[in-house]
């Protein structure tokens, strides 16, 4: 059975269709690469998976429970699906330490004794233990990132989310974050990350899904969609951002 | 010149006492019911209710346009007229409450709309619920930005309570006005409660200011 299942999704606000038609799957530990053009619907799509975006047809799936389901629990699929979002992940009023044990405590229920040793077994993980006591503002934007996946992490989530997770950081921060999210990789994680960072796609990436203009236009491997891809959209795609990237 | 009667005030001394406890305890009172009924007001125009929006917005608009006096007025002399009878000093603390809630419920409005987008998704991405994400994370937050703007709301609340007089409740402020104009003593006893009123006011803007520094994020911007 697929860790995730989307089939047939559309997504419209008002008359705008964000998301056309849009079928996938993603087996667990896959490590998928979402990219295309800005207004897409790359965010949108990694919305509709944790149902914080409702879609307006279709379905999808999540390690066989249904997400788009009427009666569904959306908050205990939420709590198996970690997502890090470019920036404001942190609650900015909450130490480093606050921030991760809250939803264990809160969702899961689980003492605050044991939530803190999760909390700084996570933090290590990162390499943020000596900022356990800080606060979000006091962080470089790298430091907040990594945090920000810790605090997923904390909840044991089958699937990880990232949207463009590094885009707002200069590289040396990026590269920190990076190899947090090639760390989860490695263990197993089953991970979607919404993307420009073409190298991490390239090399990380087990699988690309390429948007454009709505529609889910190409679905293959690195390998393939880097140096054979299908579609004249992609192609022309790849030309424009990697020779920005040279 | 004008001959200061200071003996006049200490002789007036007790009564005065008695219009500051009334509009202290006035005050007090209609400023938990304000905070209440803001944040509830500011709550229910955040669902996606449509009728319940639409309603809270009118409701809003009516109030915040119309003199507080006249709401006085009217809840002083309507709610007998639909059988509810009241106290004078209740109905004052209505009506201030009301006017007041409402005008905190746009403060809150305000201080909820600058929180940002993610912060509602993080949280609602990690599981929490949409009454949780409330409570603990986005308000929280906006508390924080709007304690300056709060404090300005009860400031206003006790000056505003001198209206209460003219529906015959005895607070300080009809403690001074019956002085003043029945003792002919209108210097001695307006200077009087002015400098009362600045005391009292000046008691929330000290508290404001104290609860401001302890809730002040480390790191935040404009904190040290
Ligand atoms: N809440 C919303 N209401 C109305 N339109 C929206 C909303 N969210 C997104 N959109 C629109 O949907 C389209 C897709 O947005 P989305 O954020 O999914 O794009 P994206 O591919 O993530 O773009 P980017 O690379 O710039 O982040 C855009 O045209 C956007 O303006
Ligand atoms: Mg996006």
């Amino acid at each position: 059975m697929s860790m995730i299942k989307v089939e047939n999704i559309y997504k419209s606000y008002k008359n705008l269709d964000v998301l056309i038609d849009v079928s996938a799957q993603v087996e667990k530990g896959q490590i998928v690469a979402v990219i295309g053009p800005s207004g897409c619907g790359k965010s949108t799509f990694l919305r509709c998976i944790n149902g914080l975006e409702k879609v307006s047809q279709g379905r999808i799936f999540i390690d066989g429970e249904e997400v788009t389901a009427p009666n569904t629990n959306l908050n205990k699929i939420r709590s198996e699906v970690g997502i890090v979002f470019q920036q404001f992940n942190l609650f900015s009023h909450m130490s480093v330490k606050e921030n991760i044990m809250l939803a264990p405590v809160k969702v899961k229920k689980i003492p605050k004794n044991n939530a803190e040793q999760i909390a700084m077994a996570l933090l290590e993980k990162v390499g943020m233990l000596d900022h356990a006591h800080k606060y979000p503002e006091q962080l470089s934007g790298g430091q907040v990132q990594r945090v920000a996946i810790a605090r997923s992490l904390a909840m044991e989530p089958k699937i990880m989310l990232f949207d463009e997770p590094t885009s707002a950081l200069d590289p040396k921060m990026t590269n920190e974050v990076l190899d947090t999210m090639k760390q989860l990789a490695q263990d197993g994680m089953t991970m979607i990350v919404v993307t420009h960072e073409m190298s991490f796609a390239r090399e990380v990436a087990n699988k690309i899904m390429f948007f454009s203009q709505s529609r889910l236009v190409e679905e293959s491997a690195p390998d393939k969609f880097f140096n054979n891809p299908e579609s004249e959209i992609t192609r022309e795609f790849l030309r424009s951002v990697l020779k920005l990237e040279v | 010149m004008y001959d200061f009667d200071i003996k006049y005030i200490i002789e007036s001394l007790p009564y005065i006492a008695k219009g500051i406890e009334l509009t202290i305890f006035i005050s007090v009172i209609s400023s938990i019911l304000a905070f209440t009924i803001g944040l509830t007001i500011a709550f229910l125009r955040r669902t996606d209710i449509k009728p319940m929006t639409k309603l809270m917005g009118l409701f809003v608009e009516l109030t915040r346009n119309t003199p507080l006096l006249i709401q006085l007025y009217i809840y002083y002399k309507g709610l007998p007229s639909i059988g509810l009878n009241l106290s004078p000093i209740a109905c004052g603390i209505i009506s201030l409450s009301i006017y007041t809630g409402v005008f905190i419920s746009e403060v809150f409005r305000a201080g909820l709309n600058s929180i940002a987008h993610e912060q509602y998704q993080a949280a609602r991405g990690l599981g929490l619920s949409d009454f949780q994400t409330f409570r603990l994370i986005i308000f929280p937050q906006a508390l924080r930005i709007i304690i300056p703007p709060l404090g300005s709301q009860f400031i206003n609340l006790i000056k505003n309570s001198s209206l209460v007089s003219f529906i015959a409740v005895t607070d300080l402020f009809y403690v001074i006005y019956k002085g003043a104009v029945d003792d002919f003593m209108f210097f001695e006893m307006f200077i009087t409660g002015a400098l009362i009123y600045m005391a009292l006011t000046g008691i929330v803007a000290l508290l404001t200011n104290i609860i401001e520094q302890k809730l002040k994020i480390p790191g935040k911007a404009g904190s040290i």
